[in-house]
């Protein structure tokens, strides 16, 4: 009884993270060319899904005043900072705009694409296979890619059809199948994860991790950030510069990493760590 | 200044490096020293200390040939990437289509829409033989700035990087193209200058073999070649050379299979050196 009340609660926390959302506003770039005023666009964004995959009803409502010639590939910035679409939308409200009033506004631009700093994504087959990619990189990471080269063609459409449709059941019915390993192992080989920083040129912190020590002893959230950024953990006495953010909270530093690994990754299988300054209001 | 920086680390990670190992075994082979010959090769991997061991080998050799590699180091850290840049002379046949939706999963070669239309213009008249250039004792400049052009070739500048990925244990082939005027080269257009001899899987599944994404180090927009198969064509390179007891520079093997596909040719002047040479002299046990 006790034990299935638990798992209840540890499903209810694989609900909550794929249901978040994010009330966003988005705005016409003014320098863009309409054939009319434009008005803002009003949309809740899923956390675990990806800019181009959902904004397909921005591109339309923007399109009815703007002329086919003054339209080219779609992009998104907020604050003069374009936005990365293959980085999960949670991710990337979690590290420019977390701590700022809703809706998250973001300008929406039609001309200059800055291919120096984004990816061009003329299709959702593109998304989909960056999003495959990812579970598959996870999967290398957790099971030497065992379990998803295991999985038919149709099992790996469904992992992209859950995402893509917005059908919890549907993902997690087989995505358990990625969340499993060995009892005698304790976890998976390494955690996929990684590590993202505002204030650091490189894009990312990724290396090998494992949930368990040799020894036996189980790592913590605290324990990979001790590794992996020390930086963003707080010297004893000293008040703490920087929050670690997973899906808008702030984890115990204590939570088991492995936990973390099979409750709060993303759909991609990956765990996207946002070191953010702590706000000083 | 900042490459002899980063391949000075590079170089005494080689050096100085306190284990004892078996020395051939630790500079050449992928797999632990344990795994002898005839042993159970259940993965031909590459871990990261080897995979600096051999980009260290590397460098030294295409110093000796003149072959254009670098080390970067990322920000006072062992980390780092080789990196060459060429200019090549290539066709680009924008007639080709190309199949996404062969990208969703693994195709097999027989699927059906898999074998979309592929248009090609006659290969042997206007590609030029990019492969064989590299083999003569013209420097790689060259290469791209005297071919003749027909219409569709153009002289571009490309740029690689060789990076390791600790997901999959290999090195990975990041690259970016332009042409001389600075416009970056679209995904359609790197798929299509392809060289047809290449052209199998990527037509089966072009965004799951070579695909832009992010640099993981400097995080701008490039063209990676997808890692997730090399140690399927490695296994039997590597099994190869421990079968007939040669050294194999895990990383210059890898590249000399890769390579191509995106147009950068490995010489053979470098199986001509012989491995061992530079560096007996200077290790100390």
């Amino acid at each position: 009884m006790i034990l299935e009340t638990f798992m209840a609660d540890d499903k209810d926390v694989l609900r909550d993270v794929w249901f978040g959302r994010i009330p966003t506003s988005f705005t016409l770039n003014q320098d863009e060319v309409t054939e009319r005023e434009a008005e803002p666009y009003y949309l809740l964004l899923p956390r675990v899904s990806y800019l181009t995959l959902v904004t397909d009803k921005v591109k339309k409502h923007f399109l009815k005043v703007m002329r086919a010639e003054d339209v080219e590939e779609m992009w998104f910035e907020y604050e003069g900072t374009p936005l990365k679409w293959h980085y999960p939308i949670g991710v990337l409200f979690d590290l420019h705009a977390s701590n700022t009033v809703l809706p998250w506004s973001i300008t929406v631009h039609f001309k200059n694409f800055p291919d120096s700093d984004l990816l061009h994504c003329p299709s959702s087959s593109v998304v989909e296979a960056h999003f495959m990619s990812s579970i598959k990189e996870a999967d290398a990471l957790k099971h030497k890619s065992q379990v998803v080269n295991d999985m038919q063609k149709k099992d790996h459409k469904q992992l992209w059809m859950g995402l893509q449709n917005d059908k919890f059941d549907q993902f997690w019915a087989m995505n358990r199948k990625l969340m499993e390993y060995p009892t005698e192992e304790g976890g998976f080989r390494y955690i996929p994860f990684r590590i993202y920083q505002t204030m650091s040129d490189r894009p990312f912190i990724q290396r090998l991790f494992r949930p368990v020590s040799p020894e036996g002893n189980v790592h913590t959230l605290g324990d990979l950030m001790k590794e992996m950024d020390p930086a963003a953990l707080p010297n004893d006495g000293e008040p703490k510069r920087y929050q670690v953010v997973i899906h808008g909270i702030e984890p115990l530093l204590e939570t088991p990493l492995q936990w973390l690994s099979e409750h709060l990754s993303h759909p991609d299988n990956f765990l996207h760590i946002c070191v953010i300054p702590t706000p000083t209001d | 200044m900042n490459g002899a920086t980063g391949r000075q680390q590079c170089y005494t990670y080689c050096y100085t490096t306190p284990r004892k190992k078996k020395r051939a075994e630790v500079l050449f082979y992928s797999t632990p020293p344990q795994s002898a010959v005839g042993a159970d090769m259940s993965s031909c991997v590459l871990d990261e200390q080897n995979f600096y061991r051999c980009c260290c080998l590397l460098l030294q050799q295409s110093e000796q040939l003149n072959d254009g590699w670098s080390w970067e180091a990322v920000q006072d850290s062992e980390e780092g990437y080789l990196r060459k840049t060429t200019l090549r002379s290539v066709v680009i046949n924008s007639s080709t289509v190309w199949d996404l939706e062969g990208s969703s999963s693994e195709s097999e070669p027989s699927d059906q829409q898999a074998q979309e239309s592929e248009q090609s213009v006659p290969v042997a008249l206007d590609e030029p033989d990019t492969m064989e250039d590299d083999t003569d004792d013209d420097d790689d400049e060259d290469d791209g700035v005297c071919a003749v052009s027909k219409g569709n070739s153009k002289v571009l500048q490309y740029e690689y990087h060789i990076m390791y990925s600790c997901s999959y244990s290999t090195p990975v082939l990041y690259f970016r193209a332009s042409t001389l005027q600075g416009r970056s080269l679209s995904l359609e257009e790197v798929w299509s200058s392809v060289h047809p001899n290449f052209r199998l899987r990527l037509q089966n599944s072009p965004l799951n073999t070579i695909s832009l994404q992010e640099h993981p180090l400097l995080g701008q927009p490039f063209f990676m070649l997808h890692p997730c198969r090399t140690e399927e064509f490695m296994r039997p390179v590597l099994l190869a050379a421990q079968e007939q007891h040669r050294p194999v520079n895990y990383v210059l093997s890898w590249l000399s299979v890769v390579g191509p596909v995106v147009g950068l040719d490995v010489t053979l002047r470098y199986s001509q050196l012989h491995p061992a040479a530079s560096i007996s002299s200077t290790e100390s046990d």
